[in-house]
This record gives C-alpha cells, structure tokens and sequence, in this order.
C-alpha cells in the first residue's frame, strides 16, 4: 500500500511540477510579455533552464547558492531571528531527506558503516528532527507575535508549518514505539540471531528489556545477574554492531519514558506498524502537495538568485518575460516586505490589502494569469499608494524585483484601462460629475470643514485666492484657462451645492501650495477645502468601483 | 551641546533620489550632527489627497517612534516636513482624533503624545547648528563673484506659516542665509516662494511642467547661474523637467562642497 501511496503522490508531484513550470509560460506579466509567442517562450525556458543551472556562468551560480542558498545571506540581512528558524528547518529538513529519507539510496553508499539505529546516525537524525522543531515554533513565534506578520499570514503558512511539524512528530512517535515494541525485537530476533536456542532468546529478551527498554507482554525478569550477562554476550555477538543505547535517540527516548505506561497497550495495537503508515503517508502528502503550495519555493528561490545573479538573457524578451513569472513565483510570503513597507500603516486604516507588498504580489499572479474581476480594482488603488521607496525590494530575502513589479504593475493596469482616480475624474466635466454622483449610492462619509457652513461665512468673494494660484496663472497662459477658479469653488460650497464641487479641475489640479489659504484676508481654509473634496470624492469613486468600502 | 536627531529621509531618498540623501548625511558628518535612523514609514503627504485619516496615522506613527527614541525628527524633504507638522497640529488640536490614533498605535505597542519637535535641515542648520558655527566649517568657500544661487523654498514648509512656523510665508530668509555661508551670492527672485510643479505632476503633468518652466525663467532673469533646493520633491522635479538650463543642486551638496571640497 505505502509502495502506490508514493507512486500515487509521485504522480502529482511531477504532474504539479509541470502544471507551475507551465504558468512560467502561459502567465503573462505584462503586454510587452503577451506579445510573445508560447512557443519562443518555452524554448527560452528550456534555454534559461540549461543556462542557469548547468552551463554557463558557473561560477556566479555557485556564489549565489553558496551565500544565499545553503548560508541564506539575505535572510540574515532581513532578519535574524527569522534566519535562525528558516536556518533550522532548512538544515534539519534536508539532511533527513537526503540522509533519512534516501538512506537506501544515499546514506548506504556514502557513509561509513550506516545502519539507522547506531551512532552517530541515530544521535543526528534526532538533532535534526529536533532542529526543525525548534524552527518551526520560532517561525509561528515570530507569525503569532510580530505585528505586520501576525496580519498577513495564512492558512496556506499555518499548514505548511503544520505538516512539516506532523512529519517531524510522527517520525519521533514512530521511534518511540519502536524502542518498546515487542513484535519489532521478535522480527529483529527471527532475522538476525543465529541460535534458536530458547534460553538464549530469553536472556536477550531479559538484556533488552532492561537496556533497551523493550515492553514484554509476559514479564521479563531482569534482575538476575546471570542471565543478564549472558543476554549481554548474545547481544555483543548479534546487536550490538548495529544498535547503539537507545538514549542517543534524545527526544525518542525522552518520549518512550513518557510513553512506558501505555507499553502493552501501544505493542497490543502494533503502533509501530500504524505510525510508520502515518508517517510515510505524512510524507507523500508533502510530496504531493509541494508543487502546489508555498513550498515550490524550495524550487523557485535558488533559481530566482541564479537569474538575478546572470546578466544574461536580460536582453532576451522572451525569456525575461518568462523571468518575471518566476519571480513572483519566488515569494515565500515571509512577510518582510510588509514589515519594511513605508505604506503599511496606510493599509491599516484603508484596509485594502493589495497595499502590502507581500499580499499585492498574489494579486499582481492572478492578474498576470489573466483575471479580470474585483482583484484587478483593489490591485490598481492598492497599487497606487505605493511610494516607490525601494524598502521591499532592499529587504526581500528571495531577491525579488518587487519595485520593477509594482511599476510595470501601474503601466499594465492603465493598459487593461484601469484607471487611477486622478484620470478618472478628467473623464468627465464637474457638472457631468455632479450629476454622477448624485444618482449613485452615496457612501456615508465623514467631512470636517467642507459642509460647515461657518468655514465660508466670511467669504466675501474678493477673488484674492484666484489671484494668487499659480495653478490658475498657469492654465490660463496655456490657453486652457481652469473651469472653476478657487473663488468660484468657494462660492459653489457656500451656497450649499458641493456634488458641483467635487469633480472640478480646480479641485483636482491644486498644487497644495497654500498661496490662496495664506493669502486669504477672511481666513477661509481654502487648500484644506480643496484637500477634503478630493478625500470626499476618492471615497465616492472607490465606493463607486468596488461597491463596498 | 550635541546636536542628535532622529533622521527622516522620506520615502524618496530610499527610491530614487539617493544622491540627496548621501550628501544629507555627509553634511551631517562634517558638522557633528548626530543621527539614528529608526524604522520610519512613509510621512503621510501623498495619501493626503486620498485620505486624511491615514494621512495622519502615518504621520503619527513616525512621530511617535522619534518619542520613543526620545529624539527630534530632522528632515531634508519639505513635503514630509510640513505634513508630520500639519498632522501634528491636528493630533494636538482634535482631541476626537488623538484618541483615535492612539488607539490605532497601541495595537504596536506605540504611544503618541506630542513631546517632540519636527525639524527640516535648514532650520537646523540656521537655528540649532547657527550660521558662525556653520561659518566656521566653510573652508572651501564659493567665489561671490561667480555663483549667483536662487534658493528655491519648498511650499510645504512655508505654508501655512502657522502651522509650520518656518519662516515667513512670502518674505523668508534663511535659506538665502545658509546659502551666503558658503561664500555664494543669491538673487532675490520674485517666484522663489512659489510652487514647483511637483504635486500636480501625476494629475496634470503639463500644468506642471508650466509651473516649473515659469519658476526657472524667473531665477535665470534674475541672475542666477544655479537653483538650490531643499527638498526632494522639489529636487526631483528640477531634474525631471529642468532641461538643464540651470544646474540644480541640493543644499546639502552645495555645503558639502564649500566644507570639504568635493
């Protein structure tokens, strides 16, 4: 059964390998990368593939394996407490794959006389299983406790830590059982004990279950000296080449002392049988599942430093359109990004969470792969709070070209016609805009100065603000002269029909110089008017788009 | 007295404009100013048009990081300057508001309660570092005969006047007065208070452009053979549409050269 649970999980494994290599291709960043033909691009892959892992360039490739794959440089630069834990996992993991998992294939050829239950081998593949641990709780420690990282992570993180955990506990249960198993030590006898001597069998049972803490059925006497010494010369003669004392397994140990109680009941069940099935099990599902879940950057992230690391094919359009899919697919969701994005607490109060980086990049996947609904909406106004300071890319540990995304981003949203609300509003003529807005639902929206009818009741229209804008000064020169002039806008509030104000270009194009509200002789905020209109009108436009807040 | 700050160099600094930012800290360097660059976000400025609420947030977070630090906030960019001074001024003026962010900050373990002050570098270097001091560090200084600077201001930290309490919303002097430090002469130049463009540049790129080309004749009619700004956006927009007519160098790199030479 557990032979066609992997051939099964294998299956999936390679089919899912293909399935995300594939969206390599089909995913389409940008217009300049849908212009591509399919075909080119699979070859560049290919091409890419055979440059960057096996030819050329060798040597920058095994610099960036070196310091950002196996040391993870860049993790330690972005955090340390979170390299401790990936450090941890990372290490641990890979030497139980190699040396636990594929020790037929493997530990066998390589190491000097292995057998699984002798040292040093069974002391490390417990340190390992217990690094691991270790990292996995500092990295829900670290998702529990620190504020941005708390906020972003999901179900997709959980499980993954969840599972590796599972495999890592299953595997110290299963050893633990098999340390107390009575049908294991008689399956161990009938294999490898050269006498059937009943006596004999009986003084190694007596030596087992004293040193090796075995649990018989029937009770074993192991107070008897002699009997004792001779189990010992049996086991010298029969074991001891390939079983070291148990104690070196540390945590199985530990957790058979736990489990002696329950001994009779554990052997009576055959746990060993049952949590070797768990455990395999547990495995394949990890199989299976890795291609599909954030574990595929086990994969994508070294092969993302090595394309970062070549120059070359940077020319080469269809392969770095190809390059640009494989980026994204780098990401781990880590969370670093976020934590070092200038924007975030924006996103608190907004709460669109396309405004964080590490949330943006899986919208900007599915716009990529083609999807045209309300992610693409919450995308492009997400999008446009970006600052562009460069905090995400500078601290990305996958080395991921966050900031070149967001702004090839911003040109393909405009492509697709999504506009920003700045362009939005020059669709339309401020009494078309009037007229708009007030056949729409109005979004309950909280305004401080604008509907006050105190803040322009010294207005006295003496134009002074119309005077000095330069903005005014400007459109006129162009020959395009402004449709309202702040003085007009004024008095539009004034008389109470603020929907007219809403969608002027005064409104729209100040340049928050304060020359209007500073020169005012009545002190009427005018720039923070202006200000307030566009806040009021934002939230009528994403009110209008998103249909909720 | 050692003159320490918490340094705010704005999202722009860390983009793109890293020369100002290089130089800022270089001049730091050589006048013995003592920063600690602390976890700051974004100021606040451009969600403004968008949200006020998180416009202020922002602002309140970096502020109240600086507390923590016990430190003043120095900044060379006048768009951070005036919004972490107009949020300020709301926080301590709208008690409704306060308690709101403070409610916000606290899921952060932060705190906001208004015990620091918001400095741009020129006002540091006129009022904190004071011009004998700076007068002191000149020993490269500019020939008066040859560099005729106009001091491009930066609307953001002048207006409103009371709320950034700078200088003087039209008449100010002290950028004019760290610039003659160095040795340069200024022009007096009727646009050098006005608007650079800049903040209409995504929602009306021609009007700034206009904006922009109009200050620029006004300082070379004026005489000057060089703009100086303190500001970054104020910088990035000289450079973006400048053409060139006129070199365009920010404070710190027009100090930094009288100081050590390069």
């Amino acid at each position: 059964m557990l032979k066609y649970s992997f051939y099964i999980s294998f299956v999936i494994f390679i089919a899912g390998l293909i399935f995300r290599m594939a969206r390599w291709i089909r995913f389409d960043l940008d217009t300049e990368s849908a212009e591509q033909s399919k075909v080119k691009r699979a070859f560049a892959l290919w091409e890419s593939l055979w440059n960057h892992l096996v030819s050329a360039q060798a040597l920058l490739m095994l610099k960036a394996i070196f310091w950002d794959g196996l040391l993870q440089a860049r993790i330690f630069k972005s955090s340390p407490l979170r390299w401790l834990a990936h450090m941890s996992i990372f290490w641990g993991f890979m030497l139980l794959l190699f040396f636990h998992a594929l020790d037929d294939y493997i530990s066998v050829w390589i190491l000097p006389d292995y057998a699984s239950t002798i040292n040093p081998y069974m002391f490390m593949r417990n340190l390992c299983g217990f690094l691991v641990l270790a990292g996995i709780i500092i990295a829900l420690y670290r998702r529990r406790k620190q504020f941005m990282v708390k906020q972003i992570s999901n179900w997709m993180d959980y499980s993954v830590l969840g599972l590796i955990a599972a495999i890592m506990i299953s595997g110290f249960l299963l050893e633990a059982v098999q340390i107390i198993s009575e049908h294991q030590f008689d399956s161990m006898v009938s294999d490898y004990m050269i006498s059937d001597d009943e006596s004999e069998i009986l003084a190694l049972r007596a030596y087992w279950a004293k040193n090796y803490f075995v649990s018989f059925a029937k009770p074993v006497e192991i107070s008897n000296e002699t009997i004792l010494q001779a189990g010992q010369s049996i086991h010298q003669d029969s074991c001891a080449s390939c079983h070291s004392p148990p104690q070196y397994a540390f945590v199985s140990y530990n957790l058979t002392q736990m489990l002696s109680p329950f001994a009779t009941i554990l052997n009576a069940f055959h746990m060993d049988s049952v949590l070797l099935v768990i455990h395999y099990i547990l495995c394949f599902i990890g199989l299976a599942w890795l291609p599909f879940s954030k574990m595929f950057h086990m994969l994508t992230t070294p092969l993302n430093y090595c394309m970062a690391a070549s120059s070359q094919d940077s020319s080469h359009s269809a392969a770095s359109a190809n390059g640009k899919i494989v980026s994204l697919d780098a990401c781990t969701h880590c969370g670093v990004c976020s934590e070092h994005c200038s924007v975030a607490p924006i996103y608190q109060v907004i709460g669109n969470d396309c405004i964080l980086p590490s949330e943006k990049l899986s919208a900007v996947l599915s716009m990529s792969a083609g999807k045209h609904n309300i992610v693409l909406e919450n995308l492009s106004s997400g999008n446009a709070v970006c600052t562009e300071c460069n905090q995400c890319t500078i601290n990305c540990p996958s080395g991921i070209p966050l900031l070149d995304i967001w702004q090839t981003t911003k040109k393909e949203l405009q492509n697709k016609g999504l506009d920003r609300p700045e362009e939005v509003i020059k669709k339309h003529s401020a009494y078309e805009w009037a007229h708009l807005l007030k056949t729409q639902p109005q979004m309950p929206c909280q305004s401080f100065i604008s509907d006050d009818p105190l803040t322009y009741e010294a207005c006295v229209q003496c134009s002074i603000c119309t005077q000095v804008c330069p903005v005014v000064a400007a459109a006129s020169g162009s020959g395009e002269p402004i449709d309202l002039t702040p003085q007009q806008v004024m008095n539009l509030l004034r008389i109470g029909l603020k929907e007219k104000a809403l969608g002027t270009q005064m409104v729209w194009t100040c340049a928050t110089c304060y020359m209007c509200q500073e020169n005012c002789p009545q002190h009427i905020p005018v720039a923070d008017v202006f200000y307030e209109l566009r806040n009021l009108a934002h939230a009528q436009l994403n009110f209008k788009q998103t249909g909720e807040k | 007295m050692q003159l320490k700050y918490s340094y705010f160099p704005g999202c722009k600094i860390s983009g793109q404009m890293s020369e100002y930012g290089k130089s800022t800290e270089s001049l730091m360097t050589l006048l013995g100013i003592e920063w600690v660059d602390l976890q700051f976000n974004c100021c606040g400025y451009p969600i403004r048009h968008q949200n006020l609420e998180a416009s202020i947030f922002s602002a309140a977070r970096n502020l109240a990081l600086a507390e923590s630090a016990h430190l003043d906030i120095l900044t060379p960019c006048k768009c951070c300057f005036g919004n972490l001074k107009h949020s300020q001024h709301m926080l301590k003026n709208d008690p409704e508001l306060f308690k709101r962010i403070n409610e916000r900050l606290k899921a952060e373990g932060l705190t906001y309660s208004g015990s620091i002050e918001i400095k741009h570098l020129l006002s540091v270097l006129y009022h904190d570092v004071g011009l004998d001091k700076l007068k002191k560090h000149i020993l490269h200084p500019y020939q008066s005969q040859k560099t005729f600077v106009a001091a491009s201001y930066g609307c953001h930290a002048l207006r409103p006047a009371e709320i950034t309490n700078f200088d003087h919303p039209f008449d100010p002097s002290i950028f004019e007065k760290v610039i003659e430090i160095s040795g340069a002469q200024t022009v007096f130049w009727p646009k050098r208070t006005e608007c650079c463009g800049q903040p209409v540049f995504d929602r009306n790129p021609s009007i700034s452009n206009t904006l922009l080309q109009s200050k620029m004749s006004d300082a070379i009619q004026a005489g000057a053979n060089m703009i100086c700004t303190a500001c970054t956006y104020c910088q990035m927009q000289y450079e973006n549409f400048g053409q060139g007519k006129l070199p365009v160098v920010t404070i710190s790199q027009l100090l930094k050269k009288a100081i050590s030479g390069t």
